[in-house]
Parts: structure tokens; sequence; C-alpha cells
């Protein structure tokens, strides 16, 4: 009886294995905002495969919420692409998509947002027909000045964004279509990531060396995290309770700790470091090094940089499948 | 190699700079920038190692004015450095983002050439060479209307005003011609879906063949050759046309790369003459301006003469509106 458990369990295995290994091949998509194409990597053999051409300023992506399309904006071409993650293969354009600069879903999937950086404004859109590949726009929000980064709130009801112009940051009412409150948090400010108990921002002050951490109430600045020169992006590694925090100026990730809120290492990298995400169970960190057209690839035991690999001119988001779980934001 | 001088020269100078100046929120454009400087420098070093030694070896004149020379360097390292176009993308991006956000929202998406043909997008240089093609069409039509448009003339002419041509003054142009310039070339450019990345490499073109074809060289490429490519005597014949005395003028040769434009529309000329070349009436420096910011304001001038002509003056002054343009 247990050699027969054991013989389905490798039978098993063995046809998962099968059915899944074109698709497993490791994967990662990389966008060159620089030079309006994506580039295919070879996840095992860290070196670049192939590269596409997307659209003019592709930025941001991310997975749609039932992980089958991965998402490319494309930010002065005003058009979204839906590509297959697993071969980097286009599978339809979304025209009259202004200025999609950074995107997101709400948690209950209802709704998908864009910050608009460069036409000053955040538009929401209703995803309900996203498995069609379809989005209707439901309200265009004029907000000044550069929308860069988004935060949802796990009701799905407000959306917190960074005007990284204006050094502010805003939360709006998805629904009714509202700015709840705007107000000012340090020089040029960009990323940002909620708490998990939905009290508290934390805002990356490009202009300064922190972390601003602002009451999502009212936008008060409460404390700040000293992280480094040109704090720019944010990523949570939820298996060991960090956030990576890019720092551009300095060329630094450091690892802040989610619950703490303190400084636990920092990494020195390559750079303008810039998107993030974690790979190989967490023993690897993938980010774009914006200057230096290349995507690095950090060991976090070790602190070593153990891959430099060339893409394209300004590479900014990255995804990576099949381990990645979802698209750096 | 580029690349990483780029990321040097970024991280170094450019980025802390900025950091300083408490504009971080321009950063990728400042990143942009530093690109063309970087291809300005590089072009600058190409187009004098490959032309100062045909200047040298086969001059049409002898260089007699060494300060009208100097003051066309300058014309060049404010353009080809970017100071200018920085200028001009500070004054436009505005401007552009909110025409862009107008036309999205009226539902107009411009489509690009490898939209209309997929095909291409896996051909790099058959793509580079049409967008040169189609890029060169535009300049040969706004070229035919700097000289067919009084005040666009009036502008146009501060260009023809050298007497001593030379590698160096291509860029000789009045900033409100330049403007124009950036504005006609880069919506165009957009309009057939140029990529960032090829921009420069065109503008590296363009910039290379029009110094050559300003450069005071005796070179022509042959009787085949000048109606490939724009040479020095090819350009050389544009130049002349107004500065002949006692001979009709005739607009012609007005092709940056590719003498075709000026074969298909009736304007080419091959007389396989060096002639000298200027504006007719203007003759001292003087009347030419002696310095950059006197000829811009000699120019300006001119401009708002040509708008606003006083009761009974020639509306064409500073040269003529010339014939067939």
């Amino acid at each position: 009886m247990r050699i027969a458990r054991h013989a389905a369990l490798a039978a098993a295995l063995l046809i998962q294995g099968l059915i899944a290994a074109p698709a497993q091949a490791g994967l990662a998509i990389v966008l060159n905002s620089g030079e309006d194409t994506y580039s295919l990597i070879d996840t095992d053999t860290y070196k670049e495969i192939g590269k596409k051409p997307v659209g003019r300023e592709p930025h941001h992506l991310m997975l749609t919420p039932d992980k089958r399309d991965l998402l490319i904006g494309n930010a002065v071409g005003n058009d979204l692409v839906f590509v297959n993650p697993a071969t980097g293969d286009v599978i339809k354009r979304l025209d009259q998509i202004a200025d999609p600069y950074q995107l997101g879903f709400t948690p209950d999937r209802k709704w998908f947002v864009t910050a608009a950086l460069r036409l000053d404004r955040v538009d929401v859109y209703d995803a309900k027909a996203i498995g069609e590949r379809k989005l209707t726009l439901v309200h265009r929000i004029p907000i000044k000045t550069m929308p860069s980064h988004l935060a949802f709130a796990a009701d799905s009801r407000r959306v917190f964004v960074t005007l990284q112009d204006a050094g502010s940051a805003a939360a709006i009412d998805i629904v009714d279509g509202k700015i709840l409150w705007q107000a000012k948090v340090g020089p040029d400010v960009a990323g940002l990531w909620l708490a998990p108990k939905g009290d508290k921002l934390l805002i990356a002050v490009m202009g300064s060396d922190h972390l601003a951490v602002v009451d999502t109430k009212d936008g008060k600045v409460l404390d700040k995290i000293v992280t480094g020169k040109g704090t720019h992006q944010l990523y949570e590694d939820k298996g060991r309770g960090l956030l990576y925090v890019t720092a551009r100026v300095d060329n630094t990730i450091a690892a802040v700790d989610t619950t703490t809120f303190k400084v636990t290492r920092v990494y020195k990298v390559g750079p303008g470091p810039d998107c993030m995400e974690i790979f190989r169970g967490g023993k690897e960190l993938w980010y774009t090094a914006r200057w230096a057209k290349r995507v690095e690839v950090l060991d976090l035991e070790s602190g070593k940089v153990i891959k430099k690999i060339p893409v394209g001119r300004s590479p900014h988001g990255i995804h990576l499948h099949p381990d990645a779980k979802t698209a750096s934001r | 190699m580029i690349g990483d001088i780029e990321a040097w020269l970024f991280e170094t100078l450019v980025q802390p700079a900025i950091f300083e100046l408490g504009l971080m929120a321009y950063i990728e454009d400042a990143f942009t920038w530093t690109q063309f400087a970087l291809w300005g420098v590089i072009q600058i070093a190409v187009i004098y190692l490959v032309c100062r030694p045909l200047e040298a070896w086969r001059p049409v004149e002898p260089r007699a004015d060494g300060a009208a020379i100097r003051t066309d360097v300058i014309y060049t390292l404010l353009q080809r450095l970017g100071v200018l176009p920085l200028l001009f993308f500070v004054l436009f991006t505005p401007l552009s983002a909110w025409f862009d956000g107008l036309l999205r929202d009226a539902g107009y998406v411009p489509r690009t050439i490898d939209q209309w043909v997929p095909a291409l997008a896996g051909m790099p240089l058959v793509t580079f060479l049409i967008y040169a093609l189609v890029l060169d069409f535009a300049e040969y039509w706004r070229h035919r209307l700097q000289h067919g448009l009084n005040w666009w003339w009036a502008l146009h002419s501060l260009h023809h005003d050298q007497r001593q041509m030379t590698l160096w003054s291509d860029n000789r142009n009045h900033v409100l011609d330049d403007v124009t310039q950036a504005m006609w070339m880069g919506a165009v450019a957009q309009l057939i879906g140029v990529e960032p990345g090829t921009f420069p490499l065109l503008v590296l073109l363009f910039g290379l063949v029009e110094s050559l074809s300003h450069a005071n060289a005796r070179i022509a490429f042959g009787r085949f050759g000048d109606r490939i490519l724009v040479s020095p005597r090819f350009h050389r014949e544009h130049h002349a046309i107004a500065f002949r005395p006692g001979e009709p003028a005739r607009a012609c040769n007005f092709a940056a790369l590719f003498p075709l434009w000026d074969m298909l529309f009736g304007t080419a000329r091959f007389d396989g003459r060096f002639a000298a070349t200027g504006v007719e009436g203007r003759t001292t420096p003087e009347a030419i301006g002696r310095g950059w910011l006197m000829q811009q304001w000699l120019g300006f001038g001119r401009f708002l003469r040509a708008l606003v002509p006083a009761r009974g003056a020639d509306r064409t002054e500073g040269g003529r509106q010339h014939e067939g343009a």
C-alpha cells in the first residue's frame, strides 16, 4: 500500500513536472522605460534571452487579480498591454488608458486605478470585465502634481497616492471619486506602503534620506526612518517581516522591520536601484538598476550582488515568473 | 561603453547636483538629458575628426574670418550639448502633456509605423532608414516654408548670413527657428513612433550629414553619389541662392539628407560649382551682426518687421522671397 502510494505520488510529480516544464522555465520580464521595450531574462542562466517592443515609456507592470495576464502600462503610449507572464508574448493592447504610469487593483478586485504622473490625474476604472480584458472609466480625478505611486486600503474604498512634485500625499475615495485629504510629507515623495493595521503609511521621501511615517486619517507626518539619500521605492518581504527600501543617490537597499520600523541591514548595490522582486524562496532580491541599464541580483544572506544582467535603457518595472507572488509596485 | 560613461557621469555629477538642488522629481528627465549631452559631445568629436581634415585638405575658400567661425562654434555647442533643447523641453513639456491628454480624451490615438507594419518590429535597420526618410521629407518641406514665408525667411536668413561657411555653420539659427524645428521634428517623430532609443541616433545621422554638407571643403560624391546623399557641393549651391548678384535667384537644394526630395519636387540643381555664400545686401559685419547675441537681436528685429511691415516697406527684407519656394 505504501509503495503504491509512493509510486502514485512520484507519477503525479512527474506528470506535474512534465506539464509545467515549458511554462516554469523561470522568466523575468523587465520594462526598459527609456527604449520602449521589455527584456526577457532566463532566471536560471541569468541571461537576457530576448527583447520586444511594447509601446511608449513602459514603467510599471502587475498581474491581473486572477494571475492569468501581466499588465504593462505605457505611460506615454496611453495604453495597457496584456502579456502572457510565462512566455512574454503580447495578448492584447487596450487603448485609451491615459498615462498609466502606475497601476493597481483594489483588494476586492472591483476597481482598477492608474496614477497619471504626466497628466496630473488619478483615473478609476470599473474592473469587473478584466477577465475579458476590458476596463471602463468611472472617475477622472485631477490632482497636482505628478501622482506617482499607489497603495490601497483593505476596505477597497480608499487609495493613497504620492504626489511627487508637490511633495505631498493624498487619500482618495475610489467609489465617490473624491479627494479625502492632501497633506505635505517631504520633498519629492515616491513609493509608499500601508501598514497591515491600515493606520500608518510609510512614504519614501526621495528629495531627502528617509521614509516618512504618515497617519492615514489625515496625512500628518508622525515620524521618520532614515534609510538613505534618494529614498525611492519599497517592497514587502512578508516571509521575513521586512521592507526593502531603495535609495537612488546612496545606491543602497535598506531592510526595515515592518513591526518595529527599525533599519536592520543596509545593502550596497548598483546605480539607481528601483523596482524589486524576491525570488528563489526569498534567497534572492532582483532589482532594476536604472542608470546602469541592468538588472542586479542580491543574495540577501551574504549581502553580495551575485549577478549583473545587462538589459535596455532605464529599466524600471520587473516581474518574475513563477516564484514571484506580486509585481513590484 | 557609452552606457558606462553615461552612468558614471550621471552618478558622479548630475544626480548629486539634482539632489542638492531639490529637483529629484525630475531625476528621470535629467538622465535623458545626460544622454543627450553625451551624444552631443560624441557628435561634435566625430564631426570635427571627419570634417576638419577635409576642410584643411581641400578648402573652398580661405578661413579669413575667424570671429565668424567662433560664433558658429557657440551656436553648435548651445544646440548639440543640449542647452537650447533643454530650454525648449522645460517650456513645452506642460503644453505637450496638456495637448496629449486632450487628444486621448477625444479618443484619438495616432498609429505608429510599426503598428501599421508589424513586421518592421524585427527589422531595426529598415525601420531606421524609413524614419530617416520620413523625417527628411518633413524637413524638406519645413525648409521650403522657411524660404517661402516672409516671416520665416526673416528668421532663417540668419543661417544664410554666414559668408564664411564651415562645418560649424549648421546650427547657426535663430532660437525661434530652433523652436519651430524642435516642435516640427518632435511632432513628426512622435506621429511615426520613433523610439526614444532610436531618436538620438537619427539626430546623430542628421547632425553628421548636415555638418559635412556645410563644411568648407571642395567635396562632392560624384554624379551618382550627389543624387543619393547631400554633399558639401550640393548644399553650397543652396547657400548661394540668396547671394548671387546679377543672376536670377532660384530656390534649390533644400534637402538635409536625401536629394531625392529635391529631384521629386523639381528643386534639385546640380551645377557642379562651389559658389560664394551669404545674403545679398548684407555684406558688412554690422548688417550681419557681431557675435551670437547681436545676430539674435537683428534676426528678431527682421522677424517683427516681416510680421508688421512699416507702410511702403519691402516685406521681403533680408534677401527676398525666392522663386519656386
